[in-house]
C-alpha cells in the first residue's frame, strides 16, 4: 500500500500536465525552498510543482530531501535520508491558507544488533500540515510557515513547525 | 603583482602563526587529560545518550573513551539508560528495575523525530565495540530504583557488573562512579582493586566520603568545583573526573583546572583541544 502511494506521488512529477491548465502559460509552476523544522526533521529543501492554479485554489506536490547525519557513527561517509513528500491545497490570491497531507520516508543508519553491523531502516510517517503562505503565482519570493502533525511510524503524534524561504520561477 | 604576494605572504602567516593551544596540565593522570563523552555524544545531540551510535561514534572521533549511566532490570541485566523513567525519551513506559529485560530491548528511543535507536544493554555495547582494551569507561551507576533491600540489590548490582568486566577483561580501563555511598561502600569492601568515584553534591563533602571510604576519586560539575579544590583533591591523592562542559569556553575553563578526566557534552571541541 505504501509503495502504491510513493508510486503515485512520483507519478505527479513525472506528468504533472494532466493536472495542469492549458491557458495559465504564465503561472510560476516550479517552487525551490529551505524549510528549517517541518515535515525533513531539522531543516530540508524542496522542490515544489504547482499542479493547478485557478479561481484563487492552488493545488502543489513536494518532494524534499533532509539528512541528520552525513556522516555515521562509524564516522564513514553514510548520510541518512529523509524524503517529505506531500499534497497541499491553499486559497488565497498571495496570501494563502495551506493544507497538506505526505508522508516522510526516513532512511536511518543504525547499528542492527541481530547481524552484529550499521544497517538502513526505513521507516514511513505520515504527516499533516497547517499553515500560512505567500506564493504570487507569477513568481518571486515565496514565504511559509506550517504546523505539522507528524504521526512517527504512522503510531506515536508528534506536533511540529517549520518555517519556509524559496522562490518560484 | 607585488601587492598580491604581500596578501598571499599575509595570509599564509596568519594561518600557520594559528597555534594549537598548548596546556601545562598538572594531574595525577601522567599529566594528561583523559578526555571521555558524557553518555557518548552528550546532551543534545541527535543520537540519544546510552545509545550504541552515540558511544561508538564518540569513540570513533578520537576519544579516550565514554561515560555512561548504568541501571539494572529486573532479571539483572545492565543497561545504559539515564532517565529515572523510560516514558520520557523512549516508547516504553515504567522504570529499567521495574522491567525484563525481554520487555526492554526491542525498544527505541523517540526523542528526535523520525530516529529511533535502541536501548542497549552493557553486553551489547561491549560485545560490539571493536578494540575495546584500548578505550577507557566510566560507569554512573544510577540507583533509583524502587528497592525494598538495598543490600541485595546493591549486591547483585555489582556482581553484574563485575561478570561482564571479568569477561572482557577490562577491569583496568573501567571507572565505577556513583551516589549512592552505601553501593560504594559495598562495593570497595568487596573488590579492593576497582577504581571508584563519588559522585557528590558538592566538593567538601565529596572529598570527605572519598577519603573516609578510601575511594579513588570525585566526579562533579565543572560549576561545583575550582582549580584550587581539585589542587586539594590531587594532594589527598583524589582522582578528579568533571562533566557539565558544553561549550569552548566549558572545555577550555575544565582543562586549566587541571582535572584527570573530563566527561564532555562538546566531544569534537574536546578532541580539537587536548588531541
Amino acid at each position: 500500500m505504501k509503495c502504491i502511494y510513493l508510486v503515485f506521488i512520483l507519478s505527479i512529477f513525472i506528468d504533472s500536465n494532466a493536472f495542469a491548465q492549458k491557458d495559465s502559460l504564465e503561472i510560476s509552476r516550479n517552487l525551490i525552498y529551505v524549510e528549517v523544522g517541518g515535515a525533513g526533521g531539522y531543516g530540508s529543501v524542496n522542490y515544489e510543482r504547482v499542479l493547478l492554479d485557478q479561481n484563487k485554489f492552488m493545488f502543489t506536490a513536494r518532494l524534499g530531501l533532509s539528512s541528520y547525519h552525513i556522516k555515521d557513527f562509524r564516522n564513514d561517509f553514510n548520510p541518512d535520508i529523509l524524503i517529505p513528500l506531500a499534497l497541499s491545497g491553499s486559497y488565497g490570491e498571495n496570501h494563502k491558507l495551506e493544507l497538506g497531507i505526505g508522508q516522510t520516508v526516513a532512511n536511518i543508519v543504525h547499528f542492527d544488533f541481530t547481524e552484529n553491523k550499521p544497517a538502513r531502516k526505513t521507516n514511513f510517517h505520515t504527516f499533516l500540515t497547517l499553515g500560512y503562505r505567500y506564493q504570487k503565482s507569477t513568481g518571486g519570493i515565496f514565504f511559509r510557515f506550517a504546523y505539522h502533525q507528524i504521526f512517527e511510524l504512522n503510531e506515536y503524534l508528534n506536533h511540529w513547525a517549520g518555517v519556509s524561504f524559496g522562490y518560484s520561477l | 603583482m607585488k601587492r598580491i604576494l604581500i596578501i598571499v605572504c599575509l595570509v599564509f602567516l596568519s594561518i600557520t602563526s594559528c597555534k594549537k593551544e598548548v596546556f601545562d596540565i598538572e594531574n595525577l593522570n601522567g599529566n594528561r587529560i583523559t578526555a571521555l563523552g558524557h553518555a557518548g555524544m552528550g546532551v543534545g545531540n541527535t543520537y540519544p545518550m546510552d545509545s550504541y551510535e552515540s558511544i561508538v561514534k564518540c569513540l570513533n572521533l578520537g576519544m579516550d573513551g565514554s561515560e555512561f549511566d548504568v541501571q539494572m532490570t529486573k532479571d539483572s541485566v545492565l543497561v545504559l539508560f539515564h532517565d529515572m523513567n523510560f516514558s520520557e525519551r523512549t516508547n516504553l513506559k515504567g522504570t529499567v528495575n521495574s522491567l525484563n529485560w525481554n520487555e526492554i530491548k526491542n525498544a527505541h528511543y523517540s526523542q528526535t523525530l523520525y530516529l529511533d535507536y535502541s536501548i542497549i544493554s552493557m553486553e551489547q555495547l561491549f560485545s560490539n565495540v571493536e578494540n575495546l582494551q584500548k578505550y577507557k569507561f566510566t560507569f554512573d551507576c544510577k540507583m533509583d530504583a524502587d528497592i525494598t533491600d538495598a543490600n541485595r540489590f546493591y549486591e547483585s548490582f555489582i556482581n553484574a557488573i563485575v561478570k561482564i568486566v571479568q569477561k572482557y577483561k577490562i577491569e583496568n580501563n573501567i571507572y565505577i562512579e556513583a551516589q549512592d555511598v552505601g553501593f560504594l561502600t559495598r562495593f570497595k569492601n568487596k573488590y579492593t582493586d576497582y577504581k571508584l568515584f563519588i559522585y557528590p553534591s558538592s566538593f567538601e563533602s565529596g572529598l570527605n566520603t572519598a577519603l573516609s571510604l578510601n575511594l579513588s576519586g570525585i566526579t562533579i560539575s565543572t560549576r561545583d568545583i575550582t582549580k584550587e579544590q581539585i589542587k586539594i583533591a590531587h594532594d589527598n591523592n583524589l582522582w578528579v573526573a568533571i562533566w557539565n562542559t558544553h561549550t569552548n569556553e566549558d572545555n577550555m575553563d575544565a582543562i586549566n583546572k587541571n582535572p584527570d578526566f573530563i566527561q564532555t557534552d562538546n566531544v569534537r571541541n574536546l578532541v580539537s583541544l587536548l588531541k
